[in-house]
């Protein structure tokens, strides 16, 4: 197994986190070399920790790109609880996360879920357990560790650590920052779903489109860059039976689009296009825009989704993730909707009883964004009492309220 | 004592209705061009297509093995995979034809028009659908409902082959099949 050795003494603190240098290296009584040199790990490895309200979580960093040249990381990086041992591999262009594979359990070899990683293969390298459990009275706690190779990616020593690059003109206001951490709750995406679903003009907007034959949108704007009220819902933009064109402004000129209405007249549940609906977060920020703008629109984006049959407002809940998956979702080679349909169909076979027909899909946008977004839904015929959905524990789809 | 009876009366019909669908554990089918997959096959799912589907041109499907509750074929003569599921959900089985469309909506590509095929299967009806020319994955959908014989079925197809292929596979596959 591999040996994990990390480096406290070149600990350094970054944007909130801290970052500690980690080799791992075979152990001494294990025959073999990575490429047939060295029985250290050729890439580099970071544990990163991040202080918690109550705790701290401790991420280990494998950065999976040899190049480490350039003073912005692109490539892989692939991400591991240190002691869950839960992954997730995300790929970075010049920082910014550009493709997420989700969270995979541990033990499960990423290519039963992401195929066609022909350039990299899961091996177990070693078992972890945790001993003396409840003083000795329970038998200890072991799991397999599994490492990513990579043999297409060539061997680097880490010689020069790579840290996340520290650059004091970096974060300003007004400036392109790291991506912003702000949170709303489940019930914050209760609160604003009933209270824009509740507003005369938007409700008169529902009705208009829920019966047309192909889907009709129409923008929702804000009065200017930070203030939400009044609510100005934007002219009529007709599309096709399963598309409509958003046109998302964000200047004075064509107004702050601070969110979207369409109507779905097949009825089908949300798709992975309106679960990232909205105002590109990286852009504006490329463009300069004003943090609290940008903090705005995290904070009051809202998608509303009519079908017959039910409302779904979409809300960002965590902000720094649903910028990420924004990102993703508009370059990943992986289409977003490949992976919902595959979602669709793993809710079928595992419950082949449900008699929900819109559970599937809602369950495949709850799997693939469930943790940047609060997605609510109500009844398209009763008072605004929408209810947050989730994915409990038995990967059934639950419906609450606040 | 009338109540009770009434009661007793009115659960039974809702069990009928309920349990009325057919399960894919209850039914057989039977079809001349498709053969029992052998599942064991399949579990490495990813390395099945690396070895079998030779087009380049798509990316892979996933698949999920669960045998309880979906059958898995092998089209013949080919290393094309079909499974099937039922499904039992009131939308899907009283207002077929809207759940199919519902279907068609959630998975079609943005930017494109799905290919949609009706066949009539004398008492009952099929659909195939997909996006032709995507060069996404590789799964492909049917449907298939007969109320006479009390089922509602969806078909996963996994192929690489030319749309033109794929479309008459699809077709043959529904034409040439029977529930028992």
């Amino acid at each position: 197994m591999l040996k994990r050795t990390i480096h406290w003494e070149e600990a350094r603190a970054y944007n909130n986190n801290y970052y500690v240098p980690v080799t791992l290296t075979l152990d001494e009584g294990i025959d073999g070399l990575f490429n047939g040199k060295t029985k250290v790990y050729p890439y580099q490895v970071l544990l990163m920790i991040s202080e918690k309200e109550y705790s701290r979580e401790y991420t280990m960093l494998t950065f999976l790109n040899a190049d480490r040249d350039q003073p912005k990381y692109s490539g892989k990086i692939l991400f591991e609880d240190y002691f869950i041992g839960n992954t997730k591999l995300s790929n970075y262009e010049n920082n910014i996360p550009v493709k997420y594979h989700g969270i995979e359990k541990s033990n499960i070899k990423m290519a039963e879920a992401v195929v066609n990683y022909d350039d990299c293969e899961w091996i177990v390298v070693g078992t972890v357990c945790v001993g003396d459990v409840n003083n000795g009275n329970a038998p200890d706690i072991c799991k397999n560790l599994w490492e990513l190779i990579c043999p297409d990616i060539g061997p680097i020593i880490p010689e020069n650590p790579y840290f996340p690059p520290i650059d004091p003109n970096e974060g300003g206001p007004g400036s392109p920052g790291p991506p912003s951490s702000s949170q709303n709750d489940g019930c914050e995406g209760i609160t604003k779903a009933t209270h824009v679903t509740s507003l005369s003009n938007v409700a008169s907007t529902i009705s208009n489109i829920v019966s047309s034959p192909i889907e009709i949108g129409h923008h929702l704007y804000a009065t200017n860059p930070t203030t939400l009220n009044p609510i100005h819902v934007g002219p009529a933009r007709p599309g096709t039976v399963n598309s409509w064109p958003p046109f998302y402004t964000w200047n004075q000129h064509n107004g702050y689009a601070i969110g979207s209405i369409h109507n779905h007249p097949n009825n089908s549940a949300p798709s992975p296009s309106d679960a990232m609906a909205g105002i590109y977060i990286s852009q504006m920020r490329a463009d300069n825009h004003p943090s609290a703008e940008v903090d705005f629109v995290t904070k009051h984006n809202t998608t509303i989704v009519v079908t017959s049959s039910y409302i779904y407002t979409i809300t960002i809940k965590d902000a720094a993730l649903f910028e990420a998956f924004q990102a993703s979702h508009k370059t990943d080679e992986i289409t977003p909707i490949d992976v919902y349909l595959e979602y669709v169909a793993e809710f079928l076979l595992n419950f082949p009883n449900n008699l929900d027909a819109t559970k599937p899909a809602e369950y495949a946008l709850l799997m693939m964004y469930g943790d940047a977004i609060n997605l609510t839904r109500q009844d398209i015929n009763s008072t605004p009492n929408p209810t947050l959905l989730q994915v409990d524990n038995q990967g059934e789809v639950t419906y609450t309220g606040c | 004592m009338k109540n009770n009876l009434f009661i007793t009366i009115i659960c039974c019909c809702l069990s009928i209705y309920a349990y009325g669908q057919r399960s894919i554990q209850d039914i057989t089918i039977t079809n001349p061009l498709l053969e029992e997959a052998n599942v064991e096959e399949l579990r490495d799912f990813a390395n099945y297509q690396r070895m079998y589907f030779k087009n380049p041109k798509m990316k892979f499907s996933a698949l999920i093995i669960n045998e309880k509750n979906a059958k898995y074929y092998k089209l013949k003569g080919t290393r094309d995979i079909v499974y099937v599921i039922a499904r039992l959900d009131s939308i899907s089985t009283d207002n077929w034809s809207a759940s199919v469309k519902t279907w068609i909506e959630m998975s079609t590509y943005p930017g494109h028009t799905p290919y949609v095929e009706e066949l009539g299967l004398g008492r009952g009806g099929g659909v195939i659908s997909f996006t032709k020319g995507y060069i996404g994955r590789n799964t492909h959908y049917m449907f298939y409902q007969n109320p006479s014989e009390r089922v509602t079925l969806m078909f996963f197809y996994i192929s690489n082959a030319s749309d033109e292929e794929k479309i008459e596979n699809m077709r043959n596959i529904l034409t040439n099949m029977t529930i028992k």
